[in-house]
């Protein structure tokens, strides 16, 4: 049993990678394949729980692949990364559970399988890795898994292939360059430090910077990630390939997208920023509240502009990260704690949110909102979830959403940031408002009628669709009532992350060979 | 039963039930209504056990933890406002919930119908005994939350939809403000406890001095103007009224208004003595007061003229609580409180009423109603009492509660002195003047006159007693409050008034209290609101005239305008950040790049570029060089696809090259390979496209780009230049422990590709993967192309 736990690291990314090649011979066996992606899934989601926990019990989680020390490569589960992997786990089970009858069956059974287990692959391995080129080869992983995974086809083909196409092109072209402003500043690092390992860096960086002898084209260099990883999670203005990407994937993908792939972003500013580079903070921190509060002002502006749900859902997504990048440019332990809070609650309101239009999508035949109307009485299930995530990503009581903007506002405002706090709170306003009215438009009103374009009626909603916007909601409603020991987790990894000398000292204070 | 759980029961029961309600719907059928009504007043019932405590002076506290980490509790506290308004809460919600099984027709989806007032009564219950901020917060929300689902009831409707959103967004909106100004109260504090502040006079005095005093007093006002409709925000609740009428005259008159006129008495021990509090509260009241009166003189439809009248009365209570001075602080507070709690009574009763004529005349429109008294007796004694009252005519509630307004108003003005003690009280009576009129409007409009028989059903009568009783409750309510002051002052206002003033408070309030000024006051009142009453169609026509006139002084106009047009201008606020080509995107990019590296060179650098650089360069290297230069070059600038593809593979071999000559001929013929596969596959391809590309570039594009491309390649060359100084010491490469370990540790002669396969092996199946799902997506294209063919 202690073997398992020690290798807990490696088997949340080995299992995925293999069970990509197995899903590939398993072709001609849909139902098979549908079986064992799911309990595969489920045994993922077990396993990173199992993670968490030994990880908040016994402390950071070093695992060597090869045995190489720092000279090879580390895979580190401390709360932080343990936390997002068990965070996209969750997510990647509901997401697949209702892929089963989302995805078109063709799609389903040739690659969908494959791509999905290679995504979470390289979400884990992101989340779990100890080294910069490392995390690099993941975001690779990440970057074309999800192009390949948005090209599928839901049922009903509603978005066709070309806007996809031209979709997956600009995520392409823009997150090469990111890849390419990734090598060249992890390539700069190396040629100064010497190392690739992050706890390495880490110590050489701050030893450097106690003795006064830190090169100074290292501040050029921490920008750099913010270029990198503000790409990834969508900041102004590197925000241009969202609202193209995530409506024309499939819903399932869009909720993974929305859920947790920008969040890989937020993952990276604070790994990178606040282990490598804290003494460039100072200049980092100012620079990630200008963009958050670009990013919430274009972000929620532009939602209010959209006829197309998963377009209006998309650009809310970018407002919404800007408020976590605003936690996180603040950088007191309140602001980050209150960040931390705020990325799981839209994770999982968003998720929910996507997954329940692309049933609203189906029902109504149309993505265009001024063509629904009246669905509460064809379509209640749809209709209450939706107002759930709208009422938490607007910060509504009593959901999650509630909490954590009050979090965020609080730490805000006892750090005296109360400009930022201000702006942050009229767009608040705004979120309600493009929320509720996103929500009215489709559920209230004129009842249409859909029978001659939707591909099938609310009543045939089925088990795989309806169980994880369920189960998401729940979740929701859940961290709104009781939202304490998200909180309390969130406050150890905020510890965690403004002291890494426990995460240094796991690493390196290991025998090499 | 202590105290503290039968409050809690009397907030959660009703939310328990409403998530009952569905499947407790096949047992009760019709009659469900009943069974909410009957929770409402078990509800009723243990704000009544806990009463006599309150009322004898005590003060119930208990705190549960909640969620500690973030500093909230669950805590109650139970004074004499809470309890009041607690009363209003469940009483009114049993009386209106019976009245409903009357109203609402059997076809309608009555359980979402009691599901929300449940709801909505459990939420009023629980802000009214929060005693720390956040609680208040969320209970807040909460109200305003189900009052939105119940304006729009009807949701097919497209005004109910309107007026739902409206007030969604006020009263919502106004909500969050609150909150900032609860937050930035608690910097002061230390605590989101209410309590804590009320037991502390010292802290009272630190925030009445604190620099945020201000910010947070106008911050925790826009809240409450908001939810009471106070001020701008008052435009909410005339659309409010597309709710079904029991809802109007629950929320929308008796309890949920009311909030923000208890987030003022709340917080009153904590901000009154001041000037501020004086002009703003005071300044609202008094102008919100007017206007809305005058406006509803404009109005024809029954239930608009009330929810003018509900705005011009909830000013009346700002007013009274906005009195203060240094010395005396809570000049107003017991008549305020007096009449909140008798606006309840009458305003609940005309709305009810008002329900009964709809449902009966089925229109309610006051033009085509008149001469109803013949046909609905009761309904128009009952109507009368209660519009009486609300003009203040003696012997009713409504006459005492002014005569108090006009009295404070007096005290308060001659306090300031000149020009104020002649102000403050004439516009006291003109608000008076306003109500009078449009009370009489009312009685006139409906039941007298003449009967407008195109208009109206042939046989109207007074409805069931289901509905008839309600009201008539109220009426005697109305009365009893008039005629026996001394019950609702001794049980209820003495108590909230001891509550809002933190000291024990002796009232005495007489119907008949000799000649006093405010008498005269009222009588001064009575004459000139018969002289408006008898201009009233005037005054009517000229407000429509002026509306015609100038639409936009009103601030529905501006409410309107920013609405409808949000969605176009920020559509095109979107097309113009977004246009949709990638260029414009990867400059924007590129921009933020330059310009995030760039401000370090003006913060901390002192040399830019490395002073040890090395010029010297042997001729074959500069030479390889300058070949890469041309190349890109040409690759950057031809016209043809072959030539650019065969110049872009000359710069991956010149590379290769450069490897070469840097001793890592591994890596050299990798690279090789990778230009050489490349390019055949560029070559495969661009077989099959037009051969050329042609694509004008406006001069000022151009030079905006390449000015990107320069700045790109500049900040990276300075980056690099210093990058390349090698590892700064004391640190060194760790490729010593790689030249040494290879052969023993890893049983391999070449190191690269011990590190490939071994010591970075891990990577190695990264990149592996990174090729398989190159295959996979491409070949998921392939099949989803050939699904669309």
């Amino acid at each position: 049993m202690i073997d398992v736990m020690q290798h807990l690291p490696i088997l949340l990314v080995a299992i995925p990678i293999l069970m990509a090649a197995v899903m590939i011979m398993l072709r001609s066996h849909p139902k098979l394949q549908n079986i064992l992606n799911v309990t595969v899934s489920i045994v993922l989601l077990l396993m990173s729980i199992q993670l968490l926990f030994h990880v908040w019990d016994n402390g950071i989680q070093v695992y060597e692949v090869g045995e190489w020390g720092k000279y090879g490569i580390l895979l580190v589960a401390d709360l932080l990364g343990s936390s997002m992997v068990l965070l996209s786990s969750g997510i990647s089970l509901m997401a697949l559970i209702y892929s089963l009858d989302y995805i078109q069956e063709h799609s389903l059974s040739s690659t969908y399988h494959s791509l999905f287990n290679l995504m979470i692959a390289g979400l884990n391995g992101t989340f779990l890795t100890g080294d910069l080129f490392n995390m690099f080869v993941f975001f690779e992983i990440l970057l074309l898994s999800s192009c390949a995974l948005v090209v599928s086809q839901g049922k009903g083909g509603h978005t066709k292939t070309s806007d996809k196409m031209e979709a997956t092109f600009k995520y392409l072209i823009l997150n090469m360059i990111g890849s390419i402003v990734m090598l060249i500043a992890v390539a700069s690092l190396y040629a100064t430090l010497g190392t690739l390992n992050m706890a390495d860096i880490a110590v050489k960086i701050s030893a450097l910077s106690q003795s006064g002898t830190l090169p100074w084209h290292l501040f050029m260099i921490a920008p750099l990630f913010i270029i990198v990883f503000g790409n990834k999670a969508a900041i102004f203005p590197m925000h241009y390939w969202l609202p193209d990407v995530h409506p024309s994937a499939p819903s399932p993908i869009s909720a993974m997208l929305s859920g947790v792939m920008i969040k890989v972003g937020v993952y990276g500013v604070l790994r990178v920023c606040f282990l490598i580079f804290p003494d460039a903070l100072f200049l980092l921190k100012p620079m990630i509240i200008f963009l958050a509060l670009a990013t919430i002002i274009v972000g929620a502006i532009s939602a209010i502009g959209q006829n197309d749900v998963k377009r209006l859902l998309a650009y809310s997504s970018i407002s919404q990260v800007g408020y976590i990048f605003l936690g996180i440019g603040m950088g007191t332990a309140l602001t980050i704690t209150a960040s931390l809070v705020y990325l799981v609650n839209h994770a999982i309101a968003k998720s929910m949110l996507f997954l329940t239009s692309g049933s609203i999508i189906h029902h109504a035949g149309t993505r265009d909102m001024t063509k629904m109307g009246g669905m509460i009485q064809s379509a209640p299930l749809m209709s209450s979830a939706f107002l759930i995530g709208a009422m938490s990503i607007s910060g509504l009581p009593p959901m999650g959403g509630f909490i954590a903007k009050f979090m965020l506002f609080d730490a805000g405002i006892l750090d005296q940031y109360y400009i930022p706090v201000a702006i942050a709170l009229l767009f608040a306003v705004l979120t309600l408002f493009y929320m509720f009215r996103a929500w009215l438009r489709m559920f209230w009103g004129e009842e249409r009628d859909f029978v001659e374009h939707g591909e099938y009626r609310a009543q045939n909603t089925s088990l795989y669709v309806s169980i994880p916007i369920i189960l998401l909601a729940a979740a929701v409603i859940a961290l709104g009532l009781y939202a304490e020991p998200l909180i309390v987790l969130s406050q150890a990894i905020t510890d965690q992350l403004l002291d890494p000398q426990p995460y240094i000292d796991a690493v390196l204070t290991r025998g090499v060979r | 039963m202590d105290s503290f759980t039968a409050i809690v029961i009397a907030i959660f029961l009703p939310f328990v039930f409403a998530g009952f309600l569905s499947p407790l719907e096949r047992i009760f059928k019709d009659k469900i209504g009943w069974f909410a009504a009957a929770v409402a007043l078990v509800s009723f019932l243990l704000i009544a056990y806990v009463a006599p405590d309150i009322i004898h002076g005590e003060i119930i506290e208990h705190t549960v933890s909640w969620v500690p980490s973030a500093g909230i509790s669950f805590s109650i506290y139970a004074d004499g406002l809470a309890i009041m308004i607690g009363f209003i809460a469940s009483g009114i919600g049993v009386i209106i919930m019976s009245y409903s099984n009357g109203y609402m027709s059997h076809e309608e989806e009555l359980t979402r119908y009691y599901q929300y007032l449940l709801l909505f009564m459990g939420s009023m219950i629980g802000m009214v005994f929060s005693a720390n901020t956040i609680q208040l917060f969320v209970f807040w929300e909460l109200t305003s939350i189900t009052s939105f689902m119940l304006i729009g009831y009807w949701r097919h409707k497209p005004q109910s939809v309107y007026g739902a959103t409206k007030s969604l967004l006020i009263t919502a909106a106004g909500g969050l403000f609150m909150l900032a100004g609860f937050l930035l109260l608690r910097t002061i504090t230390g605590s989101f406890d209410l309590t804590a502040i009320f037991h502390d006079p010292y802290m009272i005095e630190t925030i009445k001095g604190h620099d945020l005093f201000l910010p947070i007093l106008i911050l925790l006002l826009i809240g409450a103007a908001a939810k009471s409709a106070q001020g701008p925000f008052y435009i909410w609740l005339p659309n409010a009224m597309e709710a079904p009428t029991p809802v109007s005259a629950f929320l929308h008159s008796a309890t949920m208004v009311k909030a923000g006129i208890y987030l003022i008495a709340r917080i009153h021990p904590i901000f009154s003595g001041t000037d501020a509090w004086f002009i703003l509260v005071s300044g609202i009241g008094i102008s919100t007061m007017l206007l809305a009166g005058f406006l509803a003189l404009r109005q024809t439809d029954i239930k608009a003229i009330l929810a003018y009248s509900t705005i011009s009365q909830l000013a009346y209570m700002m007013t009274m609580y906005g009195y203060t001075t240094y010395h005396d602080p809570g000049i107003g507070v017991a008549a305020a409180t007096f009449h909140l709690l008798n606006h309840a009574t009458f305003k609940a009763c005309l709305f009810l009423v008002a329900g009964i004529v709809v449902h009966e005349a089925a229109t309610r429109d006051i033009r085509k109603l008149g001469g109803l008294w013949r046909e609905m007796p009761i309904t128009f004694v009952i109507a009368s009492i209660a519009a009486l009252a609300m003009a203040g005519i003696p012997p009713l509630n409504g006459f005492l509660s002014k005569e108090m307004f006009y009295e404070t108003s007096i005290e308060m003005g001659s306090l300031l002195g000149s020009p104020f003690n002649i102000l403050i009280p004439a516009l006291a009576v003109l608000g008076g003047v306003f109500t009078f009129a449009y009370s009489i409007k009312l009685i006139d409009g409906i039941f007298l006159g003449k009967r407008c028989d195109e208009h109206l059903p042939e046989h109207i009568h007074d409805p069931s007693a289901i509905m008839l009783i309600p009201a008539a409750f109220l009426a005697g309510l109305v009365i009893l409050f008039g005629l026996v002051p001394s019950i609702p002052i001794h049980y209820i206002v003495e108590p909230t008034t001891s509550g809002i003033l933190l000291e024990t408070v002796h009232l005495h309030v007489q119907l008949w209290h000799g000649f006093t000024p405010a008498l005269m006051m009222t009588i001064v009142t009575f004459i000139a609101g018969i002289l408006v009453y008898s201009r009233y169609d005037n005054i009517a026509n000229w407000q429509n005239r002026f509306n015609s006139g100038y639409p936009w002084i009103s601030v529905n106009y501006y409410y309107d305008h920013l609405v409808d047009n949000a969605k176009e201008h920020a559509h095109r606020f979107a097309l113009f950040t977004q246009p949709g080509g990638i260029k414009t995107y990867v400059n924007a990019m590129l921009i933020l790049m330059i310009v995030l590296m760039i401000i370090p060179l003006f913060t901390v650098t002192t040399t830019l570029i490395p002073s040890n650089l090395n010029f010297e360069i042997p001729l074959y290297e500069g030479l390889t060089m300058l070949i890469m230069i041309v190349a890109a070059l040409t690759a950057a600038l031809y016209h043809k696809y072959l030539l650019a593809v065969i110049a872009l593979s000359g710069v991956g071999y010149m590379v290769s090259l450069i490897f070469i000559y840097l001793k890592a001929p591994d890596l050299a013929l990798t690279q090789i390979l990778v230009e050489t596969l490349s390019t055949i596959i560029f070559l495969l391809v661009i077989v099959k496209i037009p051969q050329t590309f042609r694509e004008r570039i406006p001069k000022t594009v151009l030079a905006r780009d390449l000015c990107i491309a320069t700045a790109v390649s500049l900040t990276i060359l300075v980056l690099l230049l210093n990058a390349t100084q090698g590892i700064v010491p004391p640190f060194e490469s760790i490729s010593h422990y790689f030249i040494e370990k290879t052969l023993p540790l890893a049983g391999g002669h070449n190191i690269v590709n011990v590190i490939i396969v071994d010591f970075r092996g891990y990577d190695t199946l990264g990149e592996i993967s990174v090729l398989c799902l190159a295959a996979l997506g491409v070949y998921n294209l392939i099949q989803s192309r050939e699904e669309r063919e």
